[in-house]
């Protein structure tokens, strides 16, 4: 158990302590991308080997895309309430297990 | 003398104990049977083959080479780690089927005729169902029947396959399948189903998030992978399966994000990653083998530490919707950091293993200069980054605190996860002994500047925007609607409408005999009381009709 609570008081410090990792972080982001510009690519397989920080660009690019892609079929397509297939199977849904159609 | 000791035989035999064995005498022996198979496994030498003539056909039941043997390594390990998470679980049922289960696997990828994989196949199946249904509650019983349909199917198509396969070839012989005839896909289909690949996948995040806590552990390392693993034998470079591959990857990521369960999220998981192994399998390359068998590997044991850390919050909350989830991480701050390890593995984190893995198929298709394929599973490691290792735990470790505060998890299920997680870390900073027990050598460092440089920036951007967009990430008390719909409601509808229809032609059918039976029992009795065929014949008529008879043998040439 002592090491459970050590454990969870660190985890605490470094909560309490966001702000600072924030800015670590976008130091670590800055500092990437700065040496992906110095460096000279070793690889010219792809059209965009050379670009520095294209890896960067696509990876911001492509998660908001995929947040965009996912709300669309979300939305658009695929939600239903929780109980939907309980309720179609013609039993009325407290009858079955109160967890038994999880999203 | 190992070859003749088939280890996965061993592990069904040492299984029947599991099922009377109580207390510590069964922990005991859930402990030391892996570790024993794991010892033969090991022993095992590459190249290893036992054939036996059968009923007139030669079945091959051990054929142990560098394919098979990377899979059969961690099928044992895998089992070992899994029994330490079920220690506590007293229910002999799930011990007996885990352990079947696994032996089946192992069985499998050591079979060298498909016979004997057509067997351990079958076995697979029939064990594994156990290890949903024993959740005991309406909705894994059903779910269970789902998978259990599905895999029956894929079971009846593979036995067709090796029919057509051995009419068409004479052979059993399990060695690559060349293109095409009606053999190749039969098999093919069947190894797809297994694999989870859409649109034949949707038994997967239906059935696994309904298993027991431990039942799922073992169900993301079996199926699966045996799936990748007679993919890698029978169909290399098939390059269908590069693009059902990458399409796996995304489907996976993309699913991921919409449902709300903690375990469905990861199962979705396990479709995106075997998708990489399949495109792997398609691009056929050493490389891509090497690549398939390492993620493989590498996969088993971060998954199987994703789902523990799961099942632990499960365990303990009773939980395991994003939606009542939160604030864990002061009481589970163990399970939260080793989750993270398996969350940093399968976003192929530098030092964690799927990164030593991951990049490998990704680099056999830069290498083959397959531009659309390498930028689409760049862009799904962005999202098993996002949805694995950022959007899960932030809202069930961190974020809005639910409130909730149950004790750590039990000492066993920490272990677990604690040598799974240094397994992850080991290979991360050692690929070099992975490499060595992969089917192929292979000439790749993981660690070169370029790749760190673009791996940390994947990673580092795609947490920016995750951060950027948090407050619309969160789950959504929804059901997302999957192709399992198709047979959940219109196909149920459908043999519903049949089983009426059938009542009813029956009915109707049993109906109109009836009738007619009774009329002619009325019309027997009438001509019976009328006394009409009892009334006297004229002499005439009678010669009649016998000319008429007479005339008709005459015709048909019966009076010769």
């Amino acid at each position: 158990m002592k090491a459970v609570n050590a454990t969870a008081r660190v985890l605490d410090v470094l909560v309490q302590r966001a702000r600072l990792l924030r800015w670590i972080m976008i130091g670590l982001m800055g500092l990437v991308v700065l040496i992906d510009i110095l460096k000279p690519s070793h690889y010219s397989r792809f059209p965009w080997d050379g670009i520095p920080g294209f890896t960067a660009v696509y990876a911001f690019l492509g998660a908001l895309a995929l947040i965009g892609l996912y709300k669309a079929i979300g939305y658009g397509l695929v939600y239903r309430p929780s109980d939907y297939y309980t309720k179609r199977d013609g039993q009325a849904p407290e009858a079955r297990d109160e967890e038994s159609a999880d999203g | 003398m190992a070859e003749w000791l088939h280890p996965a035989l061993l592990l069904m035999l040492g299984a029947l104990p599991l099922g009377v064995l109580q207390g510590r005498s069964r922990q005991v022996w859930q402990l030391a049977l892996p570790l024993l198979v794991l010892l033969l496994v090991v022993a095992l030498p590459d190249g290893a083959r036992v054939t036996l003539h059968f009923a007139g056909v030669e079945l091959t039941p051990l054929r142990a080479d560098g394919l098979s043997l990377v899979f059969a390594y961690i099928f044992a390990l895998i089992l070992f780690i899994g029994n330490i998470f079920a220690l506590q679980v007293d229910d002999g049922a799930q011990h007996v089927a885990a352990t079947l289960y696994a032996a089946s696997g192992l069985g499998a990828v050591l079979a060298g005729d498909l016979i004997t994989l057509y067997v351990f196949w079958e076995i697979m199946m029939i064990s594994s169902v156990w290890l949903i249904w024993r959740r005991r509650r309406q909705s894994a019983y059903d779910a269970g029947f789902r998978y259990l349909i599905i895999h029956a199917l894929g079971g009846m198509l593979l036995l067709a396959g090796i029919i057509a396969y051995w009419l068409h070839t004479g052979s059993l012989a399990f060695e690559p399948l060349q293109g095409g005839g009606p053999a190749f896909w039969l098999i093919l289909v069947a190894f797809l189903i297994n694999a989870a690949a859409p649109p034949l996948h949707a038994w997967l995040p239906d059935a696994y998030p309904e298993a027991t806590v431990t039942g799922t552990v073992f169900l993301s390392a079996f199926t699966t992978k045996t799936a990748v693993y007679v993919l890698a034998r029978g169909f290399p470079g098939t390059e269908l399966l590069v693009w059902l591959g990458v399409l796996m990857t995304l489907y996976g990521v993309t699913y991921a994000f919409l449902v709300n369960d903690i375990r469905r999220l990861l199962a979705y998981h396990i479709v995106s990653q075997v998708g990489y192994m399949v495109a792997g399998v398609g691009l056929g390359s050493a490389l891509a083998i090497s690549g398939t068998a390492a993620h493989a590997f590498t996969h088993i044991l971060y998954k199987a530490l994703l789902l523990m850390g799961a099942g632990a919050v499960l365990q303990m909350t009773g939980r395991s919707r994003l939606t009542e989830l939160g604030g864990l991480y002061r009481s589970m701050p163990i399970t939260f950091l080793l989750y993270m390890v398996g969350g940093l593995s399968i976003s192929a984190f530098p030092l964690f293993s799927g990164f030593v893995s991951k990049t490998m198929i990704i680099e056999a298709a830069a290498v083959e200069g397959r531009a659309v394929v390498f930028l689409l599973m760049t862009l799904a490691g962005v999202g098993t980054f996002m949805s694995t290792t950022l959007k899960l735990p932030w809202y069930t470790f961190m974020g809005r605190d639910a409130g909730l505060r149950p004790p750590e998890a039990p000492l066993n299920m920490r272990v677990a996860m604690g040598i799974a997680a240094l397994l992850c870390f080991v290979i991360g900073i050692l690929p070099g002994w992975l490499y060595a027990i992969l089917p192929y050598p292979v000439d790749y460092n993981a660690y070169t500047a370029s790749h760190l440089i673009k791996e940390m920036e994947l990673l580092l951007f795609t947490g920016l925007a995750f951060f950027l967009l948090l407050g619309v990430l969160g789950g959504k008390d929804k059901l997302s609607l999957d192709l399992d719909w198709f047979y959940r409601v219109p196909g149920r509808q459908a043999v519903l409408a049949l089983r009426n229809w059938i009542v009813t032609a029956d009915g109707t059918v049993r109906g109109a005999f009836m009738r007619v039976f009774r009329q002619a029992e009325d019309a027997t009795t009438h001509l019976r009381l009328s006394g009409w065929p009892l009334r006297s014949w004229p002499t005439g008529s009678m010669a009649l009709w016998t000319a008429i008879v007479l005339a008709t043998l005459l015709v048909f040439g019966l009076g010769r």
